[in-house]
């Protein structure tokens, strides 16, 4: 009964004569494509506008909770009991507030989509370490 | 003199890349994508999905280039963002990947003929055992069998790309290896049963 034996040396190149696997021949061209949209991407600048307006959306439903009667903070109260005096915005564009709302949650949605996608992505990025 | 020249000729490459040279890019692919198939199939057990992992694994190596500061080599640090997308796919993927110590090296080492059956088959025979041996063993087996004997990372390489402990590696190494040996045997005892 004896015991089934193989040299390291051997084994490494019975492994070695085995060979590796190969990949599909699109392999390195499907890379250089990911690669190269990921170039292209880099290279297009969001005009300043456009940033501008994506900030004043992100900013609407903020304003409509915070101030528009969404959420009651007693900002009103506080600001009066130390006699001082901010302007208030007027929300009313006679929308229907079931609209507003539909809005502000459209974009609240839209917001936090946009949050959560970037933070997967920088976690995916930054799970690659010095090397 | 020759591995000073290729690390020498890989450094180029690599300058080459964080500038932002495609065609170094490519001649970096050439040169790494069978191991890096090879690592992710070990653990993902589908060609499609291996595929993709691995090419992940190139894509987040060229975007993430500027991080490789030539500390270890290359082909470690591309393993081991292969192996991470690997495991990330897999978790994804919910597959279970806690059955690494499920297999059992009790009661297979005691083929008498297998020995001498291994010796009378040819090459091409033996590497078509040996594959299918390999592809008997868990995931993790596989995984540190082919860094070890078939990239031939060191120990250390090995602990850096997969992150186990040295002690983790070396015993793993070690089991894998009768793992291996112990499917083998039972291969060829099969093999030789059938011819009986």
């Amino acid at each position: 009964m004896s015991k089934f034996e193989l040299s390291d040396k051997e084994l490494k190149q019975l492994l070695q004569s085995e060979g590796l696997e190969e990949p599909s021949l699109s392999f390195n061209r499907r890379i250089l494509e990911q690669v190269n949209a990921y170039e292209h991407a880099k290279a297009i600048k969001t005009p300043l506008a456009l940033k501008i307006l994506f900030g004043l959306l992100m900013l609407i439903p903020l304003v409509f909770i915070f101030w528009g009667g969404g959420i009651d903070l007693g900002l009103n109260e506080a600001l009066e009991s130390q006699k001082l005096s901010i302007p208030s915005p007027d929300l009313n564009f006679q929308i229907n507030n079931y609209y507003i709302y539909f809005l502000a949650l459209t974009v609240g949605v839209i917001w936090l989509s946009i949050f959560f996608y970037k933070m997967l992505r920088h976690e995916d990025q930054s799970s690659v370490k010095n090397g | 003199m020759k591995n000073h020249n290729e690390r020498y000729a890989m450094d180029l490459i690599i300058a080459k890349v964080k500038q932002g040279d495609m065609v170094a890019f490519n001649a970096l692919i050439d040169e790494y994508k069978a191991m890096a198939f090879t690592l992710a199939l070990k653990l993902m057990k589908n060609r499609e999905d291996a595929e993709e992992v691995a090419q992940d694994a190139f894509v987040k190596a060229y975007k993430n280039i500027n991080q490789f500061e030539g500390k270890s080599k290359f082909s470690t640090w591309l393993y081991t963002i292969v192996y991470n997308t690997a495991l990330t796919r897999l978790r994804k993927k919910q597959l279970d990947m806690q059955d690494i110590d499920s297999h059992s090296v009790e009661g297979l080492s005691n083929y008498s003929e297998s020995d001498a059956e291994w010796r009378r088959l040819q090459k091409d025979e033996r590497s078509s055992y040996i594959k299918q041996a390999l592809e008997g063993l868990v995931s993790e087996d596989q995984v540190v069998i082919t860094l070890f004997y078939l990239d031939e990372n060191s120990i250390a390489e090995i602990c850096e790309i997969t992150g186990w402990e040295l002690s983790n590696v070396k015993v793993r190494l070690h089991r894998a290896r009768k793992r291996l040996l112990a499917e083998l045997e039972k291969l060829l005892d099969t093999e030789v049963r059938s011819l009986l």
